[in-house]
């Protein structure tokens, strides 16, 4: 369990702290970009859900514990995780904005074509709770680049999308 | 022939002022006297300095401070002199690398410091060479090899001509500057050429001997190799030839000597073997072989189809999940919800042109919704490669069984001709043994007895003459005790044994009933000093009298503090009249100067605080340090 320094659950903390969704987002991109060079970024429906899964304890702990895990097994083998996908993609939509809005002006993120990117820049300093956060965020972000494309993603987490 | 020391000298750092000298009595005794930090003891070190000393043992302060220059002006009784000039060393450095050095009749000491010419090397050599020492190779140096000696020199000769105040009564040190163990060594192998218990002549007998005494023992241990060949050599053969007798490879046959013995084996080795079956042996090799590669190839195919299905069940997922449905939502519900849907998602302005979120979305919807048709590629791809991987599988298994069954059935037949292959084998080893015996037995060569025999002879003859060297050796030993235990007694110690230095480790000893034990077993600082004074003086008249190449002079630095308290001597207080200490220091002296009063003495030096008002004392002395005042540096060179 991650504690907060408010004392908060880090999810309520997160949805009050843009600072600290751009962070998570910042942490994800980058593991997503390491992984698959030269990519044009991370969709923002996969950055809504990292975000949602990164700080959500209940759904952060039980993410694979290796960049090795394929998400496509893992989520077949683990359905009730697949089922709230779509509830996290609404719950945290608003967060996203913000906490991107802030990446954006603090120039750590940039948006393109409904795509996020990391923007290389000097990080703050890491307390240890936000190094055990972007350890979660990067392995996350390096998952979703293996499965090689989004509509991989989205059948591994078994949602549809349309216009 | 050696040397005596008429004069030292200390020059001034200030030119203003000129040199200071003190003079000694060539024959006889010389006494300087004088209350505590005059610089008496500084004596002794400025003449182990002049010595050719590594370091420079004259002490920091007042001396070194004021004084530039040390010299010394030395005598040998063929009239000719010796000046040595050396500068004291600058600060940091432990002794000078210069000496000024030069020999000659009639010569004084430099009016004015002289900087030296020599190296302290070439020095040493000189100053040996004034004293007689002959430039012989006698002292063996470890870090060399075993012939190779280097000569002894002056060096070696001054742990004899000091008596330093710290030396002088102690009960554990003999002589002074002993304590490295190599330098002693050197000193002890020099002692019995100073000591003139061998020469030139007998130095080369010695090497002679050693190298001898080498060859004999190389010798010895030819012969008994010989000999050993030839015993054991005869016996080996004859097993040799029975089991090449019993294993056909050699006819049956009587062999009496050793060369018989050769001939027969040699014979045996030119047999032929028959290889079929040890051919058999060998093809076994490759057959393991081919099984293994089949065994490996047939297991790396059933990883691979493992992959493959680990591959196709991941495919299987992908078609599970999109055979379970999916939810649909829409792209535009993820957008903001402030402001309007169509203006940009991040900064709400509606400059953005409608149809580029549009397309955006609808790039996102395609790229999100291919979802369909690549498990199943996949899927029906993997499953066509498990297919082809296990067609392999089955021809790889095919292959292996038949490697096996090859394998299998060359292990029979060789379990079945187990008995030929040992046989061949055996004969193999056997073959092997002859040609190394035939090797071995091949030089066996009658040692040379009459060249043994000829090297035993001299060795005999040179050990006669060397015996003498033991001979010589205890007959001075005997001398230096006599003496020692003369002057011991002279000077009233409390110990009537004998005494003596035993010259085969420098240590001195007196005589406890049947054993000779040191001076540590024995208290009194009256008695360590009179043993150290007796033993000093005992070597010294050795010396002399075997004309030895060590300078004729020997320093006694405080022979009396064992009688004189620190008290009195701090306040330069002379001792009661008619006590039993004024005795002891009076009989001291009247000992020293008779000593030094005989034919061919050596000089005798002695550094002091006593103060004895007789004639016979004062006449002996050079220097008295007694005044205010009065000291070895005048109190006007004192700078500050």
């Amino acid at each position: 369990m991650i504690k907060t320094a408010t004392r908060l659950p880090l999810d309520v903390f997160v949805h009050s702290n843009p600072a600290l969704s751009a962070l998570a987002i910042h942490w994800t991109v980058s593991g997503y970009e390491k992984e698959r060079k030269n990519a044009d970024g991370l969709l923002f429906t996969w950055s809504i859900f990292a975000l949602a899964a990164v700080a959500s304890s209940h759904y952060r702990d039980r993410l694979p514990k290796t960049t090795n895990a394929r998400l496509t097994l893992y989520y077949a083998e683990n359905p009730e995780l697949r089922v709230a996908v779509p509830s996290m993609l609404a719950v945290w939509r608003d967060a996203f904005w913000t906490g991107l809005r802030y990446g954006v002006s603090a120039n750590m993120l940039s948006l393109r074509t409904l795509r996020v990117s990391s923007v290389k820049t000097r990080m703050p300093a890491r307390t240890g709770f936000a190094e055990g956060l972007e350890t979660v965020a990067n392995r996350l972000g390096r998952m979703l680049a293996r499965e090689g494309s989004d509509d991989r993603i989205a059948s591994a987490l078994g949602v549809g999308f349309e216009v | 022939m050696s040397f005596r020391v008429l004069q030292i000298c200390i020059y001034p750092r200030h030119t203003a002022y000129g040199r200071r000298d003190i003079s000694f009595n060539s024959e006889g005794l010389s006494i300087i006297t004088g209350v505590s930090r005059r610089g008496k003891s500084t004596i002794v070190a400025i003449l182990d300095y002049l010595m050719a000393s590594r370091s420079c043992g004259i002490p920091r302060g007042v001396v070194r401070d004021s004084v530039s220059h040390v010299g010394g002006l030395f005598e040998r009784p063929d009239g000719v002199r010796m000046t040595v000039v050396r500068p004291v060393p600058q600060e940091g450095h432990s002794g000078s690398q210069e000496i000024h050095f030069q020999t000659g009749t009639g010569l004084q000491l430099p009016a004015a410091a002289i900087d030296g010419r020599w190296n302290i090397e070439s020095a040493k050599e000189r100053i040996s060479e004034f004293a007689g020492i002959e430039a012989m190779p006698l002292l063996q140096r470890d870090n060399e090899d075993e012939d190779s000696f280097s000569a002894a020199n002056i060096r070696h000769a001054v742990p004899f001509l000091f008596q330093p105040q710290d030396v002088i009564a102690s009960r554990v040190v003999s002589f002074p500057g002993l304590e490295d163990f190599f330098y002693k060594r050197h000193v002890l192998d020099a002692l019995d050429y100073f000591l003139r218990v061998f020469g030139r002549d007998l130095l080369s007998a010695r090497r002679e001997l050693r190298q001898l005494e080498a060859e004999q023992r190389a010798a010895t241990r030819m012969m008994a190799e010989t000999r050993r060949l030839g015993a054991d050599g005869y016996e080996r053969g004859q097993q040799l030839l029975a089991d090449a007798i019993a294993t056909g490879m050699s006819p049956d046959g009587r062999a009496d000597s050793l060369n018989d013995i050769r001939s027969l084996l040699r014979a045996a080795l030119a047999t032929e073997l028959n290889y079929d079956t040890l051919t058999s042996a060998s093809e076994t090799r490759f057959a393991v072989e081919a099984e293994r590669e089949a065994r490996a190839e047939y297991h790396s195919l059933r990883h691979q189809i493992s992959v493959a299905e680990a591959e196709s069940r991941y495919a299987g997922a992908h078609k599970s999940v999109v055979a379970g449905g999916i939810e649909k939502i829409n792209l535009r519900s993820l957008l903001p919800r402030k402001p309007a849907n169509e203006a940009c998602p991040l900064c709400g302005s509606s400059e953005l042109h409608a149809d580029d979120l549009t397309l955006a979305l609808d790039a996102a919807a395609t790229a999100l919704g291919r979802e369909q048709s690549v498990p199943e590629r996949l899927h029906s791809e993997s499953t066509e490669r498990i297919a082809g991987l296990r067609e392999r599988e089955r021809r790889a298994l095919t292959r292996l069984r038949a490697a096996e069954r090859s394998l299998r059935a060359l292990f029979t037949y060789l379990s079945e001709q187990r008995s030929v292959v040992d046989e061949l084998r055996h004969r193999e080893r056997l073959r092997g043994h002859i040609e190394a015996y035939l090797l071995a037995t091949t030089n066996v060569a009658e040692p040379d007895t009459e060249h043994a025999a000829r090297i035993l002879q001299r060795i005999a003859e040179l050990t006669g003459l060397l015996r003498g060297i033991d001979d010589r050796r205890r007959g001075v030993q005997e001398t230096v005790e006599k003496l020692a235990t003369a002057i011991a007694a002279e000077l009233g110690v409390e110990f009537e044994d004998p005494t003596r230095v035993d010259l085969n480790n420098l240590m001195l000893q007196v005589k406890a009933g049947a054993r000779w034990v040191s001076l540590a077993e024995f208290g009194s600082g009256a008695n360590w000093v009179s043993y150290h004074v007796a033993c000093t003086l005992a070597l010294a008249h050795v010396f002399a009298t075997r004309s030895a190449p060590v300078p004729r002079f020997v320093v006694f630095d405080q022979p009396s503090q064992a009688w004189f308290p620190p008290e009195l001597s701090e306040r330069g207080a002379e001792l009661p009249a008619k006590s039993d200490d004024r005795m002891a220091v009076e009989r001291l002296y009247s000992v020293l100067a008779e000593r030094a009063a005989l034919s061919g003495a050596p000089q005798i030096i002695v550094l002091d605080h006593a103060r004895i008002a007789k004639p016979w004392f004062t006449s002996r002395v050079v220097e008295d340090w007694h005044q205010q005042g009065a000291a070895l540096v005048p109190s006007d060179w004192i700078i500050g």
